[in-house]
C-alpha cells in the first residue's frame, strides 16, 4: 500500500489547493484538516517548508499583508498541476480511501510521523554540530583560512566546472530507478539554473 | 450496553455514549484515533482466541475472553503469540478517558484530547495530535511523539523517545539505554525533564524562552546554543546551569554517559501568526 501522502504527493496537494485561490498557511492546514475529518492536521512544521520549496521552483509566489504570508499558486504551478493531473486525482480517492478506512490511515499517521521524525533528527543533528563548531571556533584559535583558490583562467576554469556537473547529473541519474516526479523536479531544477545562467550571460 | 465476542474481520458501531476506554490486548497492532461521530470498532485482523467487546455505561471494554496467564506469557509470545494476534482499529470521541494496554506489538494513538495512558510491554508506540494528559509506557521499544500539547510523560528502558513538534506544558521523558530527541515549541512556565543513563540527549526550545536551566553529564559532552549558561565541572561530571529569559520555566537533563545538546529553534513569524490565529480562529 502507498501511504496517501509519500514523497512528493503532499506537495502537489497544496498546490492543488492553492489553486482554488489564494489561502496563507494556516487555511490551508485547516482545509488539509477538514479533508480529512480532523484525524490529520499537517503541523506548520510540515507546511511551510513544503511551501518554502515550491516558492524557490517558482511554482507559487507569497505576498505579506498585515505580517501574514498569502500563498498564491503562479502560471508555472497551474501548468504542473495540469502535467499531473491523472496524479491529483489518484491521490484525491486515495485520500477518500484513507478517511474511511481506519487501518489505512493508521499507517498513514504512523508513515507521516515516521517520516517528521527523521527528518526532525536530521535538521537536528545538524544544528549540533553548528553549534559545536561555533563555539569551539570562538573559543580557540583559528587558524587563519587559505586564500581563495584563484583560477588563472576562468573560461576554462568554467568549462571545467561544466563538463564536471554534467559528469555529476548523469551519475546520479544512473545511480539507481528515480520516480517520475523525482525526475520531473530535477529536470525542472536544471531549467531554473539554465535560465539563472541565461541572465546572467545575456 | 452491548456484547460482542468478535473471532472474524467486523466492524462494529456503537452509536451510544463512550466516555472511557479500556483495552486489554496481547499481541499486534491497536490504533485509536479521536474523532466526532459514534464510536466505530473495526477488526481488520481476528485473532484466534476471540476478542470481547463490551460497552456499558459509557465505558467501551476490548479485551480478549482468557488471557494467558503469567509467567507463561513469554511462552505465549513466542509460541502461539498469533492466537492473540489482531489488528484493531478504534475511532472514539476526542474527549475518552483512553486506557490502552499491549504486551507486545505497536499502538497507534491520534487526536485524544482529554486522558491517554498507553502501556506496550515490548513494541512501538506512535503519538499524534494528543492534548490534555499522555503518558506511554514501555519496556522495550520506542516512543515518537508528534503535535503533543498539555502534559506528556514517555518511558522506556531501552529504545528512543522523541517528542516533536510540540507545544506541551509539561514534557517528562525517561530511558535507560535510549536517545531523547525533544523539539519544543514551548510556552511559558513550561517544565521539561529529561533523563537518560547511557542515550544522548537532543533539545530544541524556543529561542526565546523563560527557563532556568540545569544540563547535567557524568561522562557525556555538554553542548549548548544559549551562551548565557554557565558550565562548570571536574574530572567527575559536568554542569552548566543558568536562565533563559526570566528563567520562569523548568529545564532538567541528565545524562551518565550520552551527551546533551539544547538548541535553539528560531522564531518565525509564522508561528506567531497561527497562534494568534488558533485563538481567534478557532470557532467553526
Amino acid at each position: 500500500m502507498t501511504a496517501v501522502f509519500s514523497h512528493g504527493r503532499l506537495r502537489l496537494y497544496l498546490l492543488k489547493l492553492l489553486a482554488d485561490g489564494p489561502r496563507h498557511g494556516y487555511e490551508l492546514i485547516r482545509q488539509l484538516e477538514d479533508r480529512f475529518l480532523g484525524l490529520y492536521a499537517p503541523s506548520a512544521g510540515t507546511i511551510y517548508p513544503r511551501l518554502q520549496r515550491l516558492e524557490a521552483e517558482g511554482l507559487v509566489t507569497h505576498t505579506a499583508a498585515g505580517g501574514r504570508k498569502t500563498y498564491e499558486i503562479t502560471e508555472a504551478g497551474r501548468a504542473e498541476l495540469r502535467d499531473r493531473a491523472a496524479e491529483v486525482t489518484a491521490l484525491e480517492s486515495d485520500i477518500r480511501t484513507s478517511v474511511a478506512d481506519l487501518a489505512t490511515l493508521a499507517t498513514e499517521i504512523q508513515t507521516e510521523v515516521r517520516g517528521s521524525v527523521r527528518d526532525l533528527k536530521r535538521e537536528l543533528r545538524e544544528a549540533a554540530r553548528q553549534t559545536r563548531r561555533h563555539r569551539w571556533e570562538s573559543s580557540r584559535y583559528v587558524p587563519p583560512a587559505p586564500p581563495p583558490y584563484e583560477p588563472q583562467d576562468l573560461a576554462t576554469e568554467l568549462d571545467r566546472r561544466l563538463t564536471a556537473f554534467a559528469a555529476e547529473v548523469a551519475e546520479l541519474v544512473r545511480g539507481g530507478d528515480r520516480s517520475d516526479a523525482q525526475l520531473r523536479s530535477a529536470i525542472r531544477a536544471l531549467d531554473l539554473a539554465l535560465d539563472g545562467l541565461r541572465r546572467i550571460l545575456r | 450496553m452491548g456484547r460482542w465476542i468478535v473471532d472474524r474481520p467486523q466492524r462494529l458501531t456503537i452509536d451510544e455514549v463512550v466516555d472511557r476506554l479500556e483495552v486489554r490486548l496481547v499481541s499486534g497492532r491497536l490504533n485509536v484515533v479521536g474523532t466526532d461521530g459514534p464510536a466505530r470498532v473495526e477488526v481488520v485482523q481476528a485473532s484466534r482466541v476471540p476478542v470481547v467487546v463490551e460497552h456499558r455505561d459509557g465505558r467501551l471494554v476490548l479485551r480478549h475472553e482468557r488471557t494467558p496467564r503469567w509467567p507463561g506469557v513469554f511462552w505465549w509470545l513466542g509460541q502461539l503469540g498469533r492466537r492473540f494476534r489482531v489488528d484493531i482499529s478504534l475511532a472514539v470521541p476526542p474527549d475518552v478517558w483512553a486506557d490502552l494496554r499491549l504486551v507486545d506489538g505497536s499502538v497507534i494513538a491520534s487526536g485524544l484530547r482529554s486522558t491517554t495512558v498507553v502501556n506496550v510491554t515490548s513494541g512501538q508506540v506512535t503519538l499524534m495530535g494528543l492534548g490534555g494528559r499522555t503518558q506511554a509506557k514501555l519496556v522495550n521499544g520506542p516512543v515518537e511523539a508528534l503535535g503533543m500539547s498539555g502534559d506528556v510523560s514517555v518511558e522506556t528502558i531501552s529504545g528512543e523517545l522523541v517528542v516533536a513538534d510540540s507545544s506541551a506544558e509539561r514534557v517528562r521523558a525517561t530511558t535507560v539505554s535510549g536517545a531523547i530527541t525533544c523539539d519544543l515549541d514551548n510556552p511559558r512556565h513550561s517544565e521539561i525533564r529529561l533523563g537518560t543513563t547511557s542515550g544522548s540527549i537532543t533539545v530544541r526550545v524556543r529561542e526565546d524562552s523563560d527557563l532556568s536551566v540545569h544540563l547535567h553529564t557524568t561522562s557525556g559532552r555538554i553542548t549548548s546554543a544559549f551562551p548565557q549558561l554557565g558550565a562548570s565541572g571536574s574530572a567527575g561530571s559536568k554542569h552548566s546551569e543558568g536562565a533563559i529569559g526570566s528563567g520562569e520555566g523548568r529545564l532538567w537533563a541528565s545524562t551518565t554517559s550520552g551527551s546533551i545538546a539544547l538548541l535553539a529553534r528560531p522564531v518565525e513569524d509564522e508561528d506567531i501568526d497561527l497562534q494568534a490565529d488558533g485563538v481567534c480562529g478557532d470557532t467553526p
